[in-house]
């Protein structure tokens, strides 16, 4: 019964969103681009990669609240499981080429991260997948080694010295320029490393970020009681 | 019709098929399984809407980092939690 | 393709309603998220733009995609994962508190 019910119920929603979408007069497919809602934003760049310069310099102040939210789910995690100590013991030994093969594995890992949030500003990326690059190649050490505990209390102080580093960037465009968040220094031509003013120099804090933030969660993931 | 349509639809149909396998399935471990696929196949349907930041993003995000989170969940349990998945009336 | 992103959405809601294991409702709450995702980079999306990167073979070209959406959805993406990070810690929490998954069994004690 309750099944049918919620059946029934989702059809009805899906025909109501279709008849809708299908009603107005925007054609979604066939936009022209004097009609699109970021136009302003593909004709001033201020960095090679337009969805870098919107999200790092025109709307600097979303991405600080998702940094900040970030930082509270991983205290929510920290306060939900504290206190655990030893690690899950998984059911078949860890063999000799396995802890081999993920200590090889690490390093190139780790470099493909770096690689990613340096070059934000050229190419697809940025600091997001970059420094989930490098939460992964902490996870694959993790899942490489029965005993392996990384040292989180390094991790938890660069966390919270790349956050504060943010909000001081944009407590200094308040004091120096004009607004929050200003980006101050000189944007230079477009396609260079060394461009876009204040662009990179985020992407690296925000990929370290969320690096750290990672390893700290899965750190407290496979813990158990003793 | 173009190929590139075509593609588009074809991957929108597998989609649909793989979210109604993920949701109603019996064992959780295979709807977790299901759920890493559907984020695969998502990637897929990003790259062909030119956004490459989204697709490189949700790739890392989606097949990594996700189901590894829900395996380290369900790896804790005894054997009977896991494999009572399913729904009765 | 956005009546795929609607109909992912609603198949995550349904899933939502239904299931009665806690793992398999994150799973729908997932499900949800890619099918959101999906619909407003589908929103951005039309038939002749290109990639909105500038580089050296498309200088001065101006059907660049819009780079909008794609903003949003990065956000959004991360967000999704911050979400299941603590629904799975609380998940945990309950099954050690009352040794069962499942909704209604832990309703009757």
């Amino acid at each position: 019964m309750k099944k049918i019910t919620a059946i029934i119920l989702v059809s009805l929603l899906f025909v109501l969103l279709v008849m809708n979408m299908f009603d107005s007069d925007i054609n979604f497919n066939k936009m022209d681009q004097s009609e699109v809602d970021g136009q302003y934003y593909t004709e001033n760049p201020t960095s090679a990669n337009m969805v870098t310069s919107v999200v790092v310099d025109y709307r600097s102040f979303d991405t600080l609240g998702e940094v900040t939210v970030l930082f509270v789910s991983s205290l929510g995690v920290a306060f939900i499981l504290g206190g655990l100590s030893s690690r899950i013991k998984f059911k078949q030994s860890q063999s000799f080429i396995l802890k081999v093969g993920t200590d090889m594995l690490f390093g190139m890992i780790i470099l493909l991260g770096a690689y990613m949030f340096i070059h934000g500003h050229l190419t697809p990326g940025g600091g997001f997948p970059g420094g989930a690059l490098i939460g992964a190649a902490f996870l694959l050490k993790y899942i490489g080694d029965d005993s392996y505990r990384a040292k989180i209390s390094a991790f938890k102080a660069l966390e919270g010295t790349m956050g504060s580093i943010y909000v001081l960037i944009g407590i200094i465009g308040i004091l120096v320029g004009n607004y929050f968040l200003e980006n101050l220094l000189d944007i230079g031509t477009l396609g260079n490393l060394v461009s876009g003013g204040l662009i990179p120099i985020i992407y690296v804090l925000i990929g370290l970020k969320v690096g750290s933030e990672l390893t700290g969660i899965f750190d407290y993931f496979v813990n158990e009681e003793v | 019709m173009s190929v590139q349509q075509y593609l588009q639809i074809g991957l929108g149909i597998l989609m649909l098929v793989v979210a109604i396998l993920a949701v109603e399935s019996k064992k959780v471990i295979n709807a977790v399984i299901y759920l890493s696929l559907l984020s695969l196949l998502a990637v897929v349907g990003f790259a062909l809407m030119n956004a490459p930041d989204v697709a490189i993003t949700e790739a890392v995000i989606g097949s990594g980092l996700v189901t590894a989170l829900f395996v380290f969940t369900l790896l804790g349990v005894n054997k009977e939690a896991v494999t009572e998945g399913g729904e009765n009336e | 393709m956005h009546i795929i992103g609607v109909a992912l959405m609603l198949i995550g809601v349904y899933g939502l309603l239904t299931n009665r294991h806690m793992i398999k409702i994150i799973v729908s709450i997932n499900v949800l998220e890619v099918g959101l995702n999906l619909f407003i980079i589908a929103v951005g999306y039309s038939d002749n733009k290109i990639v909105p990167i500038i580089t050296s073979q498309s200088a001065g070209a101006s059907n660049y995609s819009d780079p909008l959406p794609q903003a949003l959805v990065l956000t959004a993406i991360v967000i999704g994962v911050g979400t299941t990070a603590i629904l799975l810690s609380v998940a945990r929490k309950l099954y050690q508190q009352y040794g069962t998954f499942d909704l209604t069994e832990m309703e009757a004690k």
